[in-house]
């Protein structure tokens, strides 16, 4: 205790090992032996150390002994007096985290990360996992989503068999000349009240068209227009890519959030699927080409697609939330293509 | 008082001096004291509120440096970030005097991550290849009340204060009861049983959890919890009327001249669906004031929390916004702040002291429970 270079300790808290008593101590190293020194002349070599929590922030450090009794210290305190074991525990994370220039660049690099993997790394990824998902896979992620909607919302449909075989023969027809690489298509009829005129595809294949569509179609060509557009859907696997990207979406949202707030958690869903919405634009455009360019190769009118939109569009163009794109530049920019050689 | 001696020189000190007379070195918090601040050895109870230390700014570096980390490793860092953000919010939150710690080792909660995130996932896949693998719920169903007792035994045996652990012990058939049952009898009764819902939840919790080995005691009525209803649910009329007619007036000034009635309409069920998930807050905070009155840590210490409830969904709502409009940069500000707001309205009344409590051996619960319940985002409301 003479030696002031010596007695110089570090300064803290000392927990007994199993109860909530706390002292102030000092712990101190002498002739070589680390000391707990509780004033008092109570004084105990102190146990093994087990641990040194890793700092974060300010929080106090804990110097933890095997026997369970601990030690704590202030964020900044010099551990030295612990020797090697200091070392060990060096928080390189907790300097890079209180470093503003440190933190400048990460804020920098998490948002163009972010972006990049927004607008590419997610739709890359949904469109890599969709090329490679087996063909097996699709047919039954295709059945359920058929089953689903024949239990939810459809009903059997009032087009006659006849009718039906001819829409079926020229949808194959226009395919075959139109060099279609997808799965096999499988046209469906079916009664939907609840969503009028509409067609959809699922990822298998499957395109569901509704009577309701067929009464408004004044043309064949209007109907296989339509019926093009959805094929284009199915052989881009736009069905599953989406599936893949809402889930990237959400899982680095998940990241983001990194803590429960339900609030911010549920806005976190809703950004996922508005995500979905604005993949679907693209995916809209892309199927209205391959739409136009399955209807010339078929030899129909290409414009007829950009008829049946119009009407389509006055149905229910309460579509604040919709995922087409505004009708009227759809049907320019499907004149134009039109035109095109 | 015993006497003490100068650490720097070993004289022995007077009693109340703030410096050694014979070298000067500081020695308020000499060895021996007892850690500050002196415990009051009165009968007179006396009232402790948490104090927050973290600071906005502070944590913004580690939420950077957390989710830039978690990306780039696909997700691996979320273990060792989850730890860094509990640490930190933990060991800010000062009462009297010692802060909380959290023990979970990274490489455990990755573990269970993994475990889960992996189960989800085949979950997820089988019900797309076929409805029939819903049946799965039925197991889920069953596994449920073992997740959340896993998930609270192991929530509390991480969590220390002056290096004594909490623990809990659950019951199974208890928890089926409660988390399995009776959420749907509150469907069934249209949410009107939702007030015995929070009273058993409370009371399971607060009356299976220790702190070492004293014991907390929870004894809660439902009148103040249907009292907490009825404001919660005048609220979310308040609510819904008013965010309609905003989101009205926002649509009239924007799309200007002529918009059409049937949208108008369109924009209720949101209105609702959005002031539903803001009254939720407004009555967990209630519930939560409700519970903490009814809760005390044996022998007689009290816990007290003072939420206002409008100001804690003006908070959540608040930062929901400021989050958003900041493309989540806000979100370690908007975290601590509601955080801070929690603490500052909670207080314990501790009679005597907190010193002496002896920590008890427990049943450490499971990581893999504790993640699952974390994933799923499953709310045990309290």
């Amino acid at each position: 205790m003479s030696d002031p270079g010596q007695s110089q300790g570090l300064r803290g808290r000392f927990f007994a090992q199993g109860a909530t008593t706390v002292r102030n101590a000092v712990l101190r190293r002498e002739a070589g032996t680390l000391i707990v020194d509780l004033g008092d002349g109570e004084r105990r070599a102190a146990p093994t150390i087990a641990e040194v929590s890793e700092r974060v922030g300010r929080i106090p450090v804990q110097i933890r002994f095997s026997d369970g009794s601990a030690f704590e210290v202030p964020w900044d305190a010099d551990l030295a007096v612990l020797g090697h074991v200091s070392g060990a525990h060096e928080a390189v994370l907790n300097r890079v985290e209180r470093n503003w220039m440190a933190v400048a660049a990460a804020t920098v690099g998490l948002v163009l990360t972010a972006a990049a993997l927004y607008v590419w790394g997610v739709p890359a990824a949904a469109r890599g996992l969709a090329a490679v998902t087996p063909a097996a896979v699709v047919t039954a992620i295709d059945a359920a989503s058929r089953e689903t909607f024949e239990r939810s919302i459809l009903q059997p449909t009032t087009v006659s068999q006849a009718r039906q075989d001819q829409l079926r023969s020229a949808f194959a027809d226009m395919l075959d000349k139109a060099g279609y690489q997808g799965p096999p298509p499988r046209l469906l009829f079916a009664s939907a009240p609840s969503i009028g005129a509409n067609a959809f595809a699922l990822p298998g294949g499957t395109v569901l068209v509704t009577d309701g569509l067929l009464t408004l179609a004044s043309t064949d060509d209007e109907i296989l227009g339509v019926l093009a557009h959805e094929a284009g859907h199915v052989q881009a696997r736009h069905g599953l890519r989406q599936l893949y990207a809402a889930l990237g979406i959400y899982v680095v949202m998940g990241m983001i959030g990194g803590d429960p707030g339900h609030l911010a958690d549920t806005v976190a869903t809703q950004a996922g699927a508005l995500q979905m919405l604005s993949y679907s634009r693209d995916f809209e455009r892309e199927a209205d080409r391959y739409g136009v360019a399955a209807m010339k190769a078929a030899g129909r009118d290409p414009l007829a697609l950009a008829r049946i939109l119009g009407r389509l569009g006055k149905q229910d163009d309460s579509s604040l939330w919709s995922s087409h794109p505004d009708t009227a530049e759809r049907r320019a920019e499907i004149e134009r293509l039109a035109k095109e050689p | 008082m015993t006497p003490s001696f100068c650490s720097a020189c070993g004289t022995k000190l007077p009693d109340q001096v703030r410096f050694c007379p014979s070298c000067g070195q500081f020695v308020a918090d000499a060895p021996g004291a007892p850690a500050a601040p002196a415990p009051i050895r009165s009968l007179v109870p006396r009232e402790v509120t948490p104090q927050f230390r973290g600071q906005a700014s502070e944590y913004f570096g580690i939420w950077i440096v957390n989710v830039l980390l978690s990306i780039v490793t696909i997700g691996i860092y979320s273990a060792w970030a989850k730890v860094r953000r509990l640490r930190y919010f933990y060991g800010n939150t000062e009462l009297d005097g010692h802060t909380f710690d959290y023990h979970a080792q990274p490489m455990q909660i990755l573990k269970g991550r993994v475990l889960v995130v992996g189960a989800l996932i085949l979950y997820q896949a089988l019900v797309a290849i076929s409805p029939f693998f819903s049946v799965l719920l039925v197991a889920y169903v069953f596994a449920l009340p073992w997740a959340i007792n896993s998930s609270l035994a192991f929530n509390a045996r991480m969590t220390s204060y002056r290096n004594v652990r909490f623990s809990f012990q659950g019951n199974y058939w208890s928890a089926f009861f409660i988390y399995a049952v009776f959420p749907v009898l509150i469907l069934l009764s249209l949410g009107l049983l939702l007030p015995f819902f929070s009273k058993l939840s409370g009371s399971y919790v607060g009356n299976r959890l220790r702190f070492g080995v004293a014991a907390f005691r929870t004894d809660m009525k439902v009148g103040p919890l249907y009292g907490n209803l009825g404001l919660s649910v005048l609220f979310l009329l308040g609510c819904s009327v008013a965010f309609a007619v905003l989101i009205g007036l926002i649509m009239v000034a924007t799309a200007g001249k002529s918009v059409d009635g049937r949208e108008m309409v369109a924009v209720v069920p949101f209105a609702i669906y959005v002031s539903f998930i803001v009254s939720a807050v407004f009555y967990r905070a209630g519930v939560r004031n409700v519970l903490f009155g009814a809760t005390r840590l044996e022998p007689g210490h009290q816990l007290v929390s003072r939420l206002n409830r409008a100001k804690m969904a003006w908070i959540a709502v608040s930062n929901t916004v400021v989050t958003i409009l900041t493309i989540g940069l806000m979100r370690p500000w908007a975290a601590i702040r509601s955080y801070r707001y929690t603490m500052a309205s909670s207080a314990l009344v501790v009679q005597g002291s907190l010193d002496g409590i002896v920590a008890a051996a427990a049943t450490q619960g499971s990581v893999v429970a504790s993640e699952y319940v974390d994933v799923g985002g499953i709310d045990l409301g309290v």
